[in-house]
């Protein structure tokens, strides 16, 4: 990698070590080799939120030509947001394409996710299925965003019903995961979900 | 050329049209220079009647030229003395530079070397008339900012070759990379400093001895190296738009407002092919403002000119099939481009990271706003211009007379030829 990019790395990589937000757990980098392009960051679900005390995992991938290009970043714990794919964790947000600016960093790259986490834009979705029920039922979106916190980043505050329902499936032979995403899509209707799966 | 005690060559200038190479003894003072000029030539002034001028200024009988910074093939220009004029402070008695001929290589004003180094060198500024491009001139006062040596006329002063009228000072720079004559081609780049703030670079976060400080508000600053890289980048994914002002450019690396490169020079940096690539790209621009296409195949620069009513395009270069408007795979129906998240503003920009990379404009000017004492009489002085050069203007109270000693705002030594070479005005 080129040694800009390296050598601006390691210097972020003390200074979030470093920061006030990782003293307080609410961000984490780590290392996932030795060669500073592939990283591990960590952001704590924001405060009255769906998303309140889960442990969310991203992937860091740092371009040869940092800083002077985004790092690409991509959710490893399965969430649900308008902004973020369900499937492949994709981000949809400004500064990771052409709102990038060198004196952004890694720090303020996880606050970033952190605040999209907070303040969803569904105008401009990653994830079509998840902005309209943001739009259109924003109780049921808040209680499955919930439902996956609690099933995928050990979020404290769980939704029985919607847990039962998923079991129900389960025991009916399907997929956890495959329920849930049925269930999720169509606003938790079992049979709508089923017939889902099955076609 | 080292400090030695070894004898060099000076072009002594005679008339625009006539020049000497004459072998110097450095343990020489001015007037067996003089002798030397005349025995040499056999030309019609005498030693007494001779006026040697090196840059702008008269040098002084007394001076001895090891103390000079000549350097090698330096130029020298010989007139008759005109009328001896008092109370011009500039054209006499600059004492000798007591600093070493290295210290041209720390000037404060760097260049793009076109004609041999081919890279950004720090420069030496020399100044000459503009009527007769002869270094026969005296100024009247030295400049106080990059306008007054870059535009024409902002300085004037007398020429001293006989039959020339000239008013104005021309200023230009000399590489310091290689051994040059006088009138080779150089670029000044003003935007590029001496990190003598040591400020950490936007880029890779390093200090390094020279930054270009972007003329944004913030004066954010990058290091050579990280500029090519920026520089590349922005042309591969072509960041560079075309204003108005200063043609096809880039501004800072953090998206600043009014921050834009004002000479196309800058982009030499970037490396022969990378400029080349810079004025193709600079071409393509037009083709686009006059309805044409640019591939979005990255790595690809192939531009076109379809007809306005075909949307789906094939590159005939790379094969890649795009929507003219979206630039995604060709689709049905109507174009919507793609759209993103607009990040909550408070967090967009490490505001520590763009803190250090910052070249503090103002606090810079609360530095030269502070008076310092004259080094020979100790009174207080102010700075009331941009000119490093200060003349002590306070009154001997004893001897009720002016001190009159000319010394280096920088550093706050007597004034010097490296001085007046490496930081005549503040480029800050
Ligand atoms: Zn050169
Ligand atoms: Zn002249
Ligand atoms: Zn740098
Ligand atoms: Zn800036
Ligand atoms: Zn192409
Ligand atoms: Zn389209
Ligand atoms: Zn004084
Ligand atoms: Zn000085």
């Amino acid at each position: 990698m080129a040694n800009i990019a390296v050598a601006r790395i390691k210097r972020e990589f003390k200074e979030v070590v470093k920061s006030e937000e990782v003293a307080k757990c609410h961000i984490k980098v780590e290392l996932v080799d030795d060669s500073f392009t592939s990283l591990r960051g960590e952001i704590l679900g924001p405060p009255d939120t769906p998303y309140e005390g889960g442990t969310f995992i991203l992937d860091i991938r740092i371009p040869e030509t940092y800083p002077f290009n985004p790092p690409k970043v991509q959710f490893l714990t399965k969430i649900w947001h308008p902004n973020i794919s369900s499937v492949t964790g994709a981000i949809c947000l400004d500064i990771l394409k052409d709102q990038w600016a060198a004196a952004m960093t890694l720090r303020t790259v996880l606050l970033s996710l952190q605040a999209l986490l907070a303040a969803p834009e569904p105008d401009d979705p990653q994830d079509a299925v998840v902005a309209r029920q943001y739009k259109e039922t924003s109780d049921i979106f808040s209680q499955t965003a919930r439902h996956w916190a609690s099933n995928y980043a050990s979020a404290p505050h769980r939704e029985p019903v919607m847990d039962d329902k998923v079991a129900q499936l389960k025991n009916m032979g399907f997929d956890e995961h495959k329920a849930r995403v049925a269930l999720s899509t169509h606003n938790w209707d079992i049979e709508q979900a089923m017939e889902n799966i099955l076609s | 050329m080292d400090n030695s005690d070894e004898d060099f060559v000076v072009n002594v200038k005679l008339s625009p049209d006539r020049s000497i190479e004459l072998h110097v003894d450095p343990n020489w003072n001015v007037r067996q220079l003089k002798e030397a000029i005349h025995r040499e030539k056999q030309i019609n002034i005498s030693s007494d009647e001779m006026s040697v001028l090196f840059q702008g200024h008269a040098l002084v009988n007394t001076e001895s030229l090891k103390n000079l910074d000549l350097g090698n093939f330096s130029f020298l220009h010989v007139v008759k003395s005109k009328k001896p004029r008092t109370g011009q402070a500039n054209e006499v008695n600059i004492p000798d530079a007591s600093l070493p001929i290295e210290a041209y290589q720390l000037s404060n004003y760097f260049v793009y070397c076109k004609t041999k180094c081919f890279r950004v060198c720090p420069a030496k500024l020399r100044v000459r008339c503009d009527a007769c491009h002869q270094g026969t001139f005296v100024v009247e006062q030295g400049p106080n900012k990059w306008s007054d040596v870059l535009e024409k006329e902002q300085i004037g002063g007398e020429c001293q070759t006989e039959s020339c009228k000239g008013k104005y000072a021309e200023f230009y720079f000399k590489c310091t990379g290689h051994q040059t004559e006088e009138h080779e081609g150089t670029v000044p780049l003003p935007l590029i400093q001496r990190n003598t703030s040591r400020v950490e670079c936007l880029g890779c976060g390093d200090v390094t001895k020279e930054v270009l400080v972007f003329p944004c508000e913030m004066g954010h600053c990058i290091c050579l190296e990280c500029f090519k890289e920026f520089g590349n980048v922005a042309l591969s994914h072509r960041d560079f738009v075309n204003t108005p002002e200063y043609g096809f450019t880039i501004g800072c690396p953090n998206k600043c407002m009014n921050s834009f490169l004002d000479d196309a020079h800058y982009f030499r940096i970037l490396g022969d092919a990378s400029y080349e690539r810079y004025q193709r790209l600079a071409t393509e621009l037009c083709i686009l403002q006059s309805g044409g296409v640019l591939c979005p195949s990255p790595g690809c620069e192939n531009a076109f000119i379809p007809d306005d009513d075909i949307n789906d395009i094939r590159c005939d270069h790379c094969n890649n099939y795009f929507c003219r408007l979206c630039h995604m795979q060709p689709h049905q129906g109507e174009c919507s481009s793609s759209a993103t998240a607009s990040a909550s503003q408070q967090f967009t920009v490490d505001p520590m990271r763009s803190e250090r990379a910052r070249w503090d404009r103002a606090a810079r000017q609360k530095i030269l706003e502070i008076s310092k004492p004259c080094p020979q009489c100790k009174s207080p002085t102010e700075k009331s211009d941009g000119c490093n050069h200060m003349t002590c203007i306070a009154l001997d109270l004893r001897s009720g007379q002016k001190c009159g000693f000319q010394w280096c705002w920088v550093c706050v030594k007597e004034w010097t030829r490296v001085c007046q070479g490496t930081h005549w005005f503040p480029n800050s």
